[in-house]
Order: structure tokens, then C-alpha cells, then sequence
């Protein structure tokens, strides 16, 4: 017995030894190792015989524990408020002991949640969370106006005279956070940067498979280690030249990683741009990204003098924060929707964003292969009722190929429409589909009771005797959609658009040339289609060209276009004027802070 | 004394090796394409993919990957990094391991601040009303699935009272709800623990010679009994840290604690498959160091051991 104690208090003094010997780096920058050791002393306390780690079982998901958020109304009085916002700057203040703008809360500080993104280093930035912070540190050539169209940022103007070769024109007031001027020489580095496949990163084909700059994807294949498309004419005037002409091109460079990227090296944890914001310190991974204002900003840089991203792992945590006014603006786990509408009021907004899902057909096999059957499963399916039965009205049933928000859209595809006696007539004429049909998706991601509804509607409408349905997670589910054998029955999968047109719904998902069409769908009109609005003077006149494409589209349904996404957010009451984009990306620049 | 040192040290090599290639086979032959698994639902570009196999290795035979991966582990003590995220796996553990050392350890701080005088008010009291309502709510609180009741926790005490922070894990009142959730689970094992292990003690002579000596009951049952009933409650604490160093995982997501598990879990549906490798590996090197550490200290104090 003494000696189990003793063994005990040997494997403590070792542990807290192993603590103090790999120090703690995990506030901001090195603290000094002993302080950290020594709390820790107090935390690893019992740590003791030193036993192998148990296999927890507690993997459940994190979900649902808090249905019942009727409880938490009536919550925010103005006490709570003030203690929590203590609270949390006196963290932030404790921890980067570069001391920021004073201790307290200064009050002009909009605290935001967001997950933790990939990167926000602008030569790889890729999911949402990572682009509504890159977007207050970096300006590229253009932006997005609020109606989508492209706005000057870095560039003052730019011109084309085939859309193949772009000269932009910069600014020449521009400067890098470190107070380095930013020159046509900036956007060339930042090019060879994201496109060198030393870098790895995950949006370079951005520049090659979007915006189509010449010499881009040599550089991603290793062959080169510039992109010959980009030439500094001076200082002030970059030209872009394109493999093929390509309208959308000052929409596509507003992505961010088409950027300006300064000399050295960049710490991807404080990354310098010439954004609105700088980083204040450096990005602590799961805990917090905050931002201040640029003074030397070239724009106006806009409301709060700091912008505290607070990471959160569990929407539902982020969600009850906000509930409890620890952050100022959060997302709301979809559970919610309803409650948080009633909850939160004028300050529940809903928006939607340029996202949808869809079941795409292997249009290369039978019985997918005849249109009719296509159209038929299509129009079988009652869109707008499985969005009000399942979704609570929180999605839009999908009426075309593209979101209406998007420039170029024309929706209204009569194959979308609910008309079980057309289904069902299309169906007999084609003959029918002997046997089960399966349905591919992927487990864990909220789409098994649409899918089953969707099945469903094939049972009543159709007379299909059998629907069998294969889920999987999501990443062995990709590895069989991408497989030489592909799927051998309807699937289902979303898309994001990468810029505000309606021809990046299409050219990606149906080009017979994109790794994208997992439908393996080709159509001669349709590439025809995609390369006229390609050739067009400029997007607005290539409309036509995307209306026929979208046509052509609605006559083959290789996928049955579902749902259009939204997303929702809710604030609490000492910030007002929250504004979103398109995106759904929050216009933090232009929040009200009191 | 040098010999056992080296023999014991030995013993050490084949365990990290079996350890790890089996943590290595398991994660990496998860089904799912782990650069897939970094694009969502959008195709890998062909240079790109490319470029991850090249930087990674992951077009190698699997055990080739696993002797690049050991050798760099070895040699150069480079844990891998993240697929995701390209940040170095050692980073991210030592910014995890505090983290959840501290979770652990108030956790366990605070079940034995309640399990440990349950239990032997339990046992004062045995088969009496006490004893069996202390068992019975014990019992029901360990049935509670914790995210509903750290849920609940999060709406009464940060929502509606606002006496916690709802999460985060700067500061050490970022804990208290997080270990108090884990300390009630771990509660029922400790008090009953304590108690039968009390029972035991009450019947030994000691206890009955120092009862006829005259002892106050105080102090029989503070000095004579506790002392001696309290020492496998303690290793059973110990146990449980350990156990709570990869196992919080749910607690850490919902409380946003970014430990141990909080990574590894995050990790697996990503399929990054260097942290969870990195991180296991570090896990399984630092239980092996503080085990060789415990070993040779104890060997020192206790002679018998090296001759055996």
C-alpha cells in the first residue's frame, strides 16, 4: 500500500519534470516557460501510475444538448453583459502582453465567432471563416460591390480589349501593414507564391482553373516557378494575360488569394496584408484571432477598433455565448433556427447565400442514361414541401442551376416543378427502372431525412418498388464518388460558388472537361454554350450564352438541382447596422459597436 | 543499479515501435482519401494532388511511410505536421497538453474534494439511509450523458446566471464547469471506492487496538483508518488523469478547451492523420519516459527490484 503511494508521488514529480522540460507555447508568443510549469504543477496534480490512455467512449456527437433554449431567454440583462465582456478582454489583455489598446473593455471592440479556420494566410484561404477574416487584412485588385459586380480596390481601373489581356491600374498610396509600398511586383509574387506547388496550396487552382492565367498551372505542375501571365508594366500597371478570354476575370480577382503579398517571409499565424485591419499579435489557434484598425489604410477603414474572432469548435457553444453576451455575433446550430428567430427578433437575421445541393445522376449508365428517367425523378420530388416540413422554410427549394442571387441566373426550369402525373408519365414511356434504385450520400451532415423524403416521393409518384440508400462519412463517401466505378444510382453533393456568377454553377459541375462533373455528364450544346458566354464581350452580354447553357441543362437534368442555401446569424444588443454579403460573410468594417 | 538502467531502458524500444506502427495502420487505414478530405466537395486539382503526395509521402507503400515517418520521429524528433493546416504536430500538442493537464487535474482535485468525504460518510453510515441515497444519486448522475448535462450547466450557470464564462480556456474560471461535469461522472467510482476500501480499514486490528487504547473516534477514523483506507482511492485518481488526458473529449469541444482530445477528435473526420499519429506517438513517448522514470527512481529507493 505505501509503496502504491509512493510509485504515485515518484510518477507525479516525473510528470510535472516532462511538463517543465517541454515548456508551454500555448499563449501567444514564449512565455516563460516557468510560469507555465508551475501552474501546470497545480493541474497535473494526480497524475499518477502512469497508465495507458482509455478508449473513451464518449464520441457522441455534441449535438442537441441544449434543446431546450426556452430556458435561456430572458437572459441578457445588462450585469451579465458587463462581467462577461470583462471577463473576456481581461483574458485577452492577460494573455498577448503586448499590450493592446488598453485593459478594459474599450467598448469599440466587435467580438465574432467563427471556427477555426484552415488558413488565413491569403495564398491559401478556403473556408468561409478563413475568408471573413482575410478579407479585413487584405485588399486584392478589385472587391465585390454589394450587387456583385467588381469594384476597384488596390486597382483604381482596369481595361481589356479581348478579355484575354487585362491591364489593371494600381494605386499608388497602397502600403503593407509593415508600411511597405504595394506595387505590381506584389501581386506577381503573391501569384508565383500560391501558384508554386511548394506551398501546397489547396485554392491555387483559383488561377488556373478559374481565372485561367496563362502560365499558372505550369507553375503548379512544377515546370516553371513563374507565371509568365503576370508582367509588371511599372509600378502601377499590372497586366494579366489569359489562356482563354474569360469576362469574369476583375469578379475572380477579388478572391483572396490573388492578394498582394509582401517581401520575406510571412509567419501564416500573423500574416501581413494591406487590408482595412491588422493582426493584433498572433493568431491563437482555437481560441482567437483579433484585428485592429489599419490608420494607414488607404479607404476608409471603417467602425470598431478592433475585431476579436473568438474560435469555437461546437456551434451550438458559440451559439450560447451570444446568449449569454459573451460574443457579440454567432452562428445558430440549425436545430435552432426557429427558436433563435423568436429569441432574438430584429437581431436574428437570415440570408441567402450562393450554396445548394443537388442529386446528381451517373448520366453514363443505365438506367440514368435517358433523360426521361432523369426528368421524371426530378419532377416526382415536392421541393417546397420537404423545405417546409424538414427545413422549417429555411432553405429555398431550388427552381434552376443556380442560386436567383446569382448574376446570370434564370431559374424557373419546369423540370424543378412539382408535377407527379408529368413523372409519372415520363417514367412509364421510358420504361421504368427495373429493380432498386440506391442513393448515394453522406452520413452525419443532416441529409438523411430529405434524401428518404426524396425517396419517398420516387415510391408514391412513381411506383419505384425499392430505394436502397448507401451512407458513408463523408471522405470514404468521396473516395467512391471519384473511383473508376463511380456510383451506380443518384447522389448527393453541394457546391459553393468561388465567385458571384451564375457560370460558376455551371462550367465546374457540367464542363465535360471538369474533375468536378461526378455526373460524367457531356453535352456539345452545353460547352458550346459555356464557351460563347466565355467569348463575350463582357458578362453582362454573355448572359444569353448562360441562359442557354442553364437551357440546355433543364432539358438533360444530369442532377436534380434540391435546395438553395442560407445561412443564419444572431447578435446581441450592444452591436447594431450587422450587415452580410453574398457570401454570407459578415460586414464587420461597417458594425455598430454601443 | 547501471544494468537494470540499461535493461529496463531496453524494454523501452520494441513497446514504442509496436506501439506506434499499430496507432500508424489504424489511422491511416481508415477508409477515406485523406487529401480528399481537405477539399470537401470539390475535386482535387491533379497538381495539388501531386504536390500533397509528394511533401507527404502518401503515395508510398504504407510501410515505407511509416519507417520515413519513425526515422524523422527518431532522428530529427519531427512529429509530422498537419495536413491541414501545415502547422508542425509538436506545436499543436504542447499547446493542447497544458490544456488538458489542467482540465485533468481539477477535475480529479474536485472529485476527490466530493467522493472522497461521500464516501466515508457512506461508509460511517453503512446500509442507512444515507449510504443508499448517496449510492443511488451517484449512480444517476453517471448516467447522465455529459453533453446534455454540460449543456445544462452552460445554460443555467453562463446563460442565465452568468457566473462562468460559457467557454474558452484562457483563464482558470474557464474550467471550473468543464472539470465539475467530469468530476461528478468520476464521482461515483471514488466514493465507492472510498467507502468499501473504509469498510475494509474499520475491520482491521489497528483499528480495534487504537479504539481500546480510548482514541477519540475523530481520531480514529482521521489518523488510524483514513490514512491507510485513502491510498488505493489515490491511485485510482491517478488513474483516472491519465485516462482523462485523451478522453475528454466531449467536455473540451463543448467547453472549447482545445486539448488533447479536442484535437484528436477534430483530426479523424478530417483525416488528418498526422496529428492524430503525432499526437498518439507523443502520448505513448511521454507515458513511456514517466514509467522509465518511475521505474529506475523506484528501483533506487526499493533494492529488491533490480535483482529480480
Amino acid at each position: 500500500m505505501k509503496a502504491q503511494l509512493l510509485r504515485f508521488l515518484v510518477a507525479l514529480f516525473a510528470l510535472s519534470l516532462f511538463v517543465a522540460a517541454c515548456g508551454d507555447s500555448s499563449d501567444s508568443s514564449q512565455s516563460s516557460d516557468d510560469d507555465t510549469s508551475a501552474s501546470d504543477d497545480g493541474g497535473g496534480d494526480d497524475d499518477g501510475s502512469s497508465d495507458d490512455d482509455s478508449s473513451d467512449d464518449d464520441s457522441s456527437d455534441d449535438d442537441s444538448s441544449d434543446d431546450d433554449s426556452s430556458d435561456g431567454d430572458s437572459s441578457d440583462d445588462s450585469s451579465d453583459d458587463d462581467s462577461s465582456d470583462d471577463d473576456s478582454s481581461d483574458d485577452t489583455s492577460a494573455d498577448d502582453g503586448d499590450g493592446d489598446d488598453g485593459g478594459g473593455s474599450d467598448g469599440n471592440e466587435v467580438s465574432y465567432g467563427i471556427v477555426e479556420p484552415s488558413w488565413i494566410d491569403s495564398f491559401n484561404v478556403q473556408d468561409s471563416e478563413g475568408f471573413e477574416v482575410a478579407r479585413l487584412l487584405y485588399d486584392g485588385l478589385t472587391a465585390l460591390a454589394p450587387d456583385l459586380s467588381a469594384a476597384p480596390a488596390v486597382a483604381e481601373s482596369w481595361e481589356t480589349e479581348d478579355n484575354q489581356v487585362w491591364t489593371f491600374n494600381l494605386r499608388d498610396d497602397v502600403t503593407f501593414h509593415d508600411g511597405t509600398p504595394v506595387t505590381a511586383e506584389s501581386f506577381i509574387r503573391a501569384f508565383n507564391f500560391a501558384a508554386n506547388p511548394d506551398n501546397l496550396s489547396d485554392v491555387a487552382y483559383q488561377g488556373s482553373a478559374i481565372a485561367g492565367i496563362e502560365g499558372w498551372a505550369e507553375v503548379e505542375g512544377g515546370e516553371a516557378t513563374e507565371v509568365s501571365g503576370a508582367v509588371a508594366i511599372d509600378d502601377t500597371t499590372l497586366e494579366i494575360t489569359l489562356a482563354t478570354p474569360y469576362p469574369l476575370l476583375p469578379k475572380a480577382m477579388a478572391h483572396p488569394v490573388f492578394s498582394p503579398r509582401p517581401e520575406g517571409d510571412v509567419d501564416p499565424d500573423a500574416p501581413i496584408g494591406n487590408g482595412p485591419y491588422m493582426m493584433d499579435g498572433v493568431w491563437e489557434h482555437d481560441t482567437q484571432i483579433r484585428v485592429v484598425r489599419n490608420d494607414s489604410y488607404y479607404g476608409d477603414a471603417g467602425g470598431p477598433d478592433a475585431i476579436l474572432f473568438r474560435i469555437f469548435d461546437s456551434i451550438d457553444t458559440m451559439y450560447l455565448e451570444v446568449q449569454a453576451g459573451g460574443l457579440d455575433v454567432g452562428d445558430v446550430p440549425p436545430e435552432q433556427i426557429e427558436s433563435a428567430a423568436s429569441e432574438f427578433g430584429d437581431r436574428f437575421i437570415q440570408l441567402d447565400i450562393g450554396s445548394y445541393n443537388y442529386l446528381g445522376f451517373p448520366t453514363q449508365i443505365e438506367p440514368f442514361d435517358n433523360p426521361d428517367i432523369r426528368r421524371a425523378l426530378s419532377l416526382a420530388i415536392d421541393r417546397q414541401g420537404i423545405v417546409d416540413a424538414i427545413f422549417a422554410g429555411t432553405r429555398a427549394p431550388a427552381n434552376g442551376f443556380a442560386p436567383p442571387l446569382a448574376p446570370g441566373a434564370v431559374g424557373e426550369c419546369a423540370n424543378t416543378e412539382f408535377d407527379p402525373d408529368l413523372a409519372k408519365e415520363l417514367y412509364d414511356a421510358a420504361g421504368g427502372i427495373d429493380g432498386p434504385i440506391t442513393v448515394f450520400f453522406n452520413s452525419g451532415g443532416g441529409h438523411e431525412e430529405w434524401i428518404e423524403a426524396v425517396a419517398n416521393f420516387w415510391k408514391q409518384n412513381l411506383g419505384v418498388e425499392e430505394v436502397e440508400f448507401v451512407g458513408q462519412e463523408f471522405s470514404p463517401y468521396l473516395d467512391v464518388l471519384q473511383s473508376e466505378e463511380g456510383v451506380t444510382g443518384p447522389y448527393r453533393l453541394g457546391w459553393l460558388w468561388d465567385l458571384p456568377s451564375a457560370e460558376n454553377f455551371l462550367s465546374p459541375l457540367f464542363l465535360s472537361t471538369s474533375g468536378d462533373n461526378f455526373s460524367l455528364y457531356e453535352s456539345a450544346d452545353f460547352d458550346a454554350a459555356i464557351d460563347d458566354f466565355r467569348a463575350a464581350e463582357d458578362e453582362e452580354a454573355g448572359f444569353p450564352a448562360l441562359a442557354d447553357a442553364q437551357n440546355v441543362l433543364c432539358e438533360d437534368m444530369p442532377v436534380a438541382p434540391m435546395f438553395f442555401g442560407t445561412a443564419q446569424k444572431v447578435f446581441g444588443e450592444n452591436v447594431s447596422n450587422v450587415n452580410y454579403t453574398v457570401f454570407g460573410y459578415t460586414e464587420l468594417e461597417s458594425v455598430e459597436v454601443g | 543499479m547501471a544494468r537494470y538502467i540499461f535493461r529496463r531502458t531496453l524494454q523501452i524500444i520494441p513497446v514504442f515501435f509496436i506501439a506506434t506502427f499499430l496507432i500508424f495502420v489504424v489511422v491511416w487505414v481508415l477508409p477515406g482519401d485523406p487529401i480528399q478530405a481537405q477539399f470537401g466537395e470539390r475535386a482535387v486539382p491533379e497538381n495539388t494532388r501531386a504536390a500533397y503526395e509528394d511533401r507527404y509521402n502518401l503515395d508510398d507503400p504504407l510501410p515505407v511511410q511509416y519507417w520515413k515517418y519513425i526515422t524523422g520521429i527518431i532522428f530529427r524528433l519531427d512529429f509530422g505536421e498537419s495536413l491541414r493546416t501545415q502547422r508542425p504536430v509538436k506545436d499543436i500538442f504542447f499547446e493542447a497538453l497544458p490544456r488538458t493537464l489542467r482540465l485533468a487535474g481539477l477535475a480529479v482535485l474536485m472529485d476527490a474534494a466530493m467522493g472522497i468525504p461521500l464516501g466515508i460518510a457512506a461508509a460511517r453510515r453503512r446500509g442507512r439511509f444515507f449510504d443508499n441515497s448517496t449510492l443511488f444519486s451517484t449512480i444517476v448522475l453517471l448516467s447522465i450523458p455529459p453533453f446534455v448535462m454540460l449543456g445544462l450547466f452552460q445554460l443555467i450557470f453562463s446563460v442565465t446566471l452568468g457566473w462562468f464564462p460559457v467557454s474558452g480556456a484562457d483563464s482558470w474560471t474557464n474550467y471550473i464547469m468543464p472539470a465539475f461535469g467530469i468530476a461528478v461522472g468520476t464521482m461515483a467510482t471514488t466514493s465507492r471506492l472510498m467507502r468499501s476500501s473504509m469498510i475494509d480499514t474499520f475491520r482491521e486490528d489497528y483499528i480495534k487496538t487504537a479504539r481500546a487504547k480510548g482514541a477519540s473516534e475523530g481520531r480514529v477514523l482521521s489518523v488510524h483508518a483514513l490514512r491507510n483506507a485513502i491510498i488505493p482511492v489515490i491511485t485510482s485518481l491517478g488513474v483516472a488523469v491519465g485516462a482523462l488526458i485523451g478522453g475528454t473529449i466531449v467536455t473540451e469541444s463543448i467547453f472549447q478547451i482545445p486539448g488533447i482530445g479536442f484535437q484528436i477528435a477534430r483530426s479523424i473526420p478530417a483525416r488528418d492523420g498526422f496529428v492524430i499519429v503525432g499526437v498518439s506517438t507523443m502520448l505513448v513517448v511521454a507515458y513511456l519516459i514517466i514509467n522509465l522514470i518511475v521505474d529506475v527512481l523506484y528501483a533506487l529507493i526499493d533494492p529488491r527490484i533490480r535483482y529480480d
